[in-house]
């Protein structure tokens, strides 16, 4: 299930840093945690795919301050989308931001105006998808003697065998039976990007149009929790391209 | 309850139409006797000879003869009771002394209405088999003699008739039984003894009472010698027919009383061997069964009696009660409602006579069926908690017996999830009620038995509160919103391995979660809408009408931003998200509940205090 979630700034303009990832996981763990302090330990256990994901913070409109700078300038409405596999993540996030309206993110505040569940599409096999959020794959490379995390990116085939692992595993963990072999992407058009997730901690990932093929249920798990790794971090969330918007 | 208990001597076999036998032969007891279902079990017990010899044969003959002697009835409960007598010769006893007795009047009445002379006499002037008595002969024709001298009083009849009858035809007269008996009441209030006509009459209609004495003699003498000559077996015929039972020996017009008695016992006893048309099960037994010849491929059609007599060796005294199973219903027909359990049959077909004695009283000619027939089934169902399943329920039912016009077996089973439910008190009081949709009103239960779905009449009901009010018992609206989830939640497609029946008493519990879920959250967007809540109905109703879910949910999402309540945000959003959009087949049952609450207020749905119109 998957949610726009829309605030407002008190003000018309409103900083927003590049790297806001690392603020809107936290805001999604402090709603989580104040609506389900037990789900919300849960998720923080390590190694294992959280099954949510979210999109990055988008604007109205959007102003560069100068090409060193930080943060951008927002103006008008602000958004982001929620995504996730489980609904008991999805009613403590949910109930959480209604519960406590007044958002702060770095050093902004915003409150909800709408939430809106949005619907699913009907079918996911062969639609063409669009990143909200890159995605990021990695594989452990020997470096020096020691396995060293080694971003992927999709002109190397290990970027496709991981996804399709991951993407497996995360089948697995919602709806609880054997994974099907069948997936593939095409991708049409990628864009490496750089986010420092925590300080000092840079993730390169990749924002990408892609078609995807194979089996329905496979693809809509990665619909859901998002596309490879870091998903919880914000990482891999897409849209089918072409649908109209309702609801 | 419990039909199939051991110990109890009649019980039901499974087959629906031996089964109405079953029950056409307690209802005749208690009709006669009074003896209701338990009180015939008893008698059964203690001595099932005297039961099927003594007092069945007298009930059922009782029955046809039309008789109201009730002391003859309280005669031969004591004689029966106080006899020793045993199978034939009990039977014997009962016949000589009582059903002779019962039949007198008709007897006499058939064979007084014989009124010339011709119609006793065959094509070669001999007397008929059944009015072979010389006496009998002498006193119709002078009877008919002197009818036919009142030719010359006709003018002075018609004044006594006070109509316009023609009462000869040429030298013939055309009077009947009813004409005598009027004119014997008429006369004796005439004073003019002296008129040539009025003695005329007096003199046939004192023949006419000597015929009368002669007949009676005669039937009295058969109840005390215990018997007949067999040559004037046909003479002393007993007087019943039956055009459903005409294979039935005893109703058959060449079978005198000594042939009556006969078969009468065979069947009693069971004796298939006896006759032909006893020996197999088709339409010679009854205008219900197909005949072998006609349909050869059904498979019961050649089955035999015997074996089946074997298990019930008095299946023909079931055979022949039937009918008795039937309750006439006005512009309906006659109708049976049939269960597999004896004791449930016999109390729903007694609640069901109940109803329509009502309604014939208060003058009631559109008697709805479906619904007195299942709400006798409800009334036994709460009298007694029994625990039968509601499954394999038939109701038959055919207009005339005189053209063997069956209009249609209908079948009223339920399937076992639908029984389940019924089966609780909760959920079916709260389903027995109806509300009104639009200018009509709809009974929920009468929906539900006939599997409709209920989510339509709660839509529209609310519809029409909105736009008239009141709005009926929220613990109903809610309760036939929970079913309807409950329903289609089954309806959808099950893993191929999934166990077959599912545990009705969770069924059961999952009804009643879902109805907590949902008046939780009834009374939940009430208060969290708060005054403002009747502005959201319109919206809501739109998407519920248009089937947007997501419409729906946002519009609630949007508006609990501005709500206060955390714990009720809390709640809400939890329904919102599991009982809304991850509900595929039922989010609508849990979307109207929430604007059952905002039509309906926020009061709680269990107490008293709700806006009810049952």
């Amino acid at each position: 299930m998957r949610f726009l979630i829309r605030l407002k700034n008190e003000n018309l303009e409103f900083k927003v840093p590049y790297n806001h990832l690392y603020y809107l996981q936290g805001l999604i763990y402090r709603r989580i945690q104040r609506a389900n302090p037990d789900l919300s330990l849960s998720l923080h256990r390590p190694k294992v795919p959280k099954l949510f994901t979210f999109s990055l913070f988008m604007t109205k409109e959007r102003h560069k301050i100068n090409s060193n700078s930080e943060y951008f300038i927002g103006r008008g409405e602000a958004f982001f989308y929620f995504s996730t596999a489980v609904p008991e993540i999805a009613e403590a996030f949910i109930g959480g931001l209604l519960q406590e309206p007044e958002v702060r993110l770095w050093d902004e505040k915003f409150y909800v105006e709408t939430v809106k569940a949005l619907p699913e599409p009907v079918s996911f096999n062969g639609k063409r998808y669009s990143t909200l959020s890159p995605i990021a794959v990695t594989t452990l490379k020997p470096q020096f003697g020691k396995l060293k995390h080694y971003d992927l990116g999709p002109k190397e085939p290990k970027f496709y065998e991981n996804l399709k692992e991951n993407l497996k595993q995360k089948y697995l963990l919602i709806y609880g039976k054997k994974p099907p072999e069948d997936f593939e992407i095409e991708v049409l058009n990628a864009k490496p990007k750089r986010f420092e997730v925590k300080p000092r901690i840079f993730q390169r990932a990749w924002h990408m149009v892609f078609r995807a093929y194979g089996d329905d249920e496979l693809i809509r798990a990665g619909y859901l929790a998002g596309f490879g790794e870091k998903n919880s971090l914000g990482f891999g969330m897409v849209k089918v391209d072409g649908r109209r918007r309702n609801g | 309850m419990g039909g199939g208990e051991m110990d109890e001597p009649l019980r039901f076999t499974g087959n629906w139409f031996i089964d109405a036998g079953i029950l056409g032969f307690v209802n005749l007891m208690e009709e006669v006797y009074g003896w209701d279902l338990t009180k015939l079990q008893e008698k059964l017990r203690e001595d099932p000879g005297k039961v099927y010899y003594g007092y069945f044969p007298f009930a059922y003959f009782y029955k046809l003869s039309g008789s109201e002697k009730r002391n003859l009835i309280k005669k031969a409960l004591k004689e029966i009771e106080q006899s020793n007598e045993k199978g034939k010769r009990l039977l014997e006893k009962v016949w000589w002394n009582f059903i002779v007795e019962a039949f007198k009047d008709k007897w006499i009445t058939w064979k007084l209405g014989k009124m010339h002379e011709k119609e006793i006499l065959d094509k070669k002037g001999k007397l008929k088999p059944e009015y072979n008595d010389e006496k009998y002969r002498e006193l119709i024709r002078r009877r008919e003699e002197a009818l036919n001298k009142l030719k010359k009083c006709e003018s002075y009849i018609q004044s006594i008739f006070g109509k316009r009858k023609k009462f000869f035809d040429g030298e013939k007269h055309k009077f009947t039984l009813e004409d005598l008996e009027f004119l014997k009441d008429t006369i004796l209030q005439r004073h003019e003894k002296s008129d040539d006509c009025l003695r005329l009459i007096e003199e046939a209609l004192k023949i006419h009472k000597e015929l009368k004495e002669y007949l009676k003699t005669l039937w009295e003498k058969v109840r005390v010698d215990h018997g007949v000559l067999a040559d004037k077996s046909r003479f002393f015929r007993i007087p019943v027919d039956s055009s459903f039972y005409k294979n039935y020996l005893f109703f058959n017009y060449s079978k005198g009383i000594l042939e009556q008695l006969e078969d009468t016992w065979n069947l009693i006893e069971g004796n298939a061997e006896y006759s032909e048309y006893l020996s197999k099960i088709d339409k010679t037994l009854s205008k219900f069964l197909p005949s072998d010849s006609e349909f050869p491929n059904i498979s019961y059609t050649p089955l035999r009696v015997a074996p089946l007599l074997k298990q019930l060796p008095h299946l023909f005294v079931y055979l022949l009660n039937f009918l008795n199973a039937f309750t006439s219903i006005p512009s309906v027909g006659r109708v049976f409602f049939y269960s597999g359990d004896l004791e449930f049959t016999y109390y729903v077909n007694k609640r069901l006579k109940t109803f329509v004695e009502q309604a014939s009283k208060e003058d009631n000619k559109n008697i709805n069926l479906f619904k007195i027939t299942w709400q006798a089934v409800i009334d036994i169902l709460v009298e007694y908690k029994s625990k039968w399943a509601l499954e394999n329920m038939y109701l038959v039912q055919y207009r005339k017996v005189q053209q063997q016009d069956l209009i249609g077996v209908e079948y009223i089973g339920i399937p076992k999830l639908h029984a389940s439910i019924l089966l609780d008190d909760t959920i079916r009081d709260a389903l027995n009620t109806s509300i009104r949709v639009g200018d009509e009103r709809k009974w929920l239960l009468e929906e539900f038995l006939k599997q409709k779905p209920l989510y339509p009449l709660v839509q529209m009901h609310l519809w029409t509160s909105i736009k008239t009010g009141p709005i009926a018992s929220l613990r109903t609206l809610l309760y036939a919103l929970a079913v309807d989830a409950k329903l289609k939640e089954r309806a959808k497609p099950e893993p191929v391995f999934k166990p077959i029946f599912e545990n009705p008493d969770r069924v059961v519990q999952d009804i009643r979660e879902f109805y907590e879920a949902m008046n939780i959250a009834r009374l939940n967007i009430s208060r969290a809408l708060g005054e403002e809540r009747k502005r959201y109905i319109h919206p809501l109703f739109s998407a519920l009408r248009k089937h947007n879910r997501n419409a729906f949910v946002n519009i609630l999402l949007k508006a609990l931003t501005k709500a206060k309540e955390k714990e009720t945000i809390k709640y809400l959003t939890g329904y919102l998200i599991n009982r809304i959009l991850l509900n595929d087949p039922a989010w609508e049952d849990f979307a109207l509940a929430l604007l059952v609450g905002l039509v309906g207020g926020g009061s709680y749905a269990g107490s008293r205090m709700e806006s009810s119109e049952d």
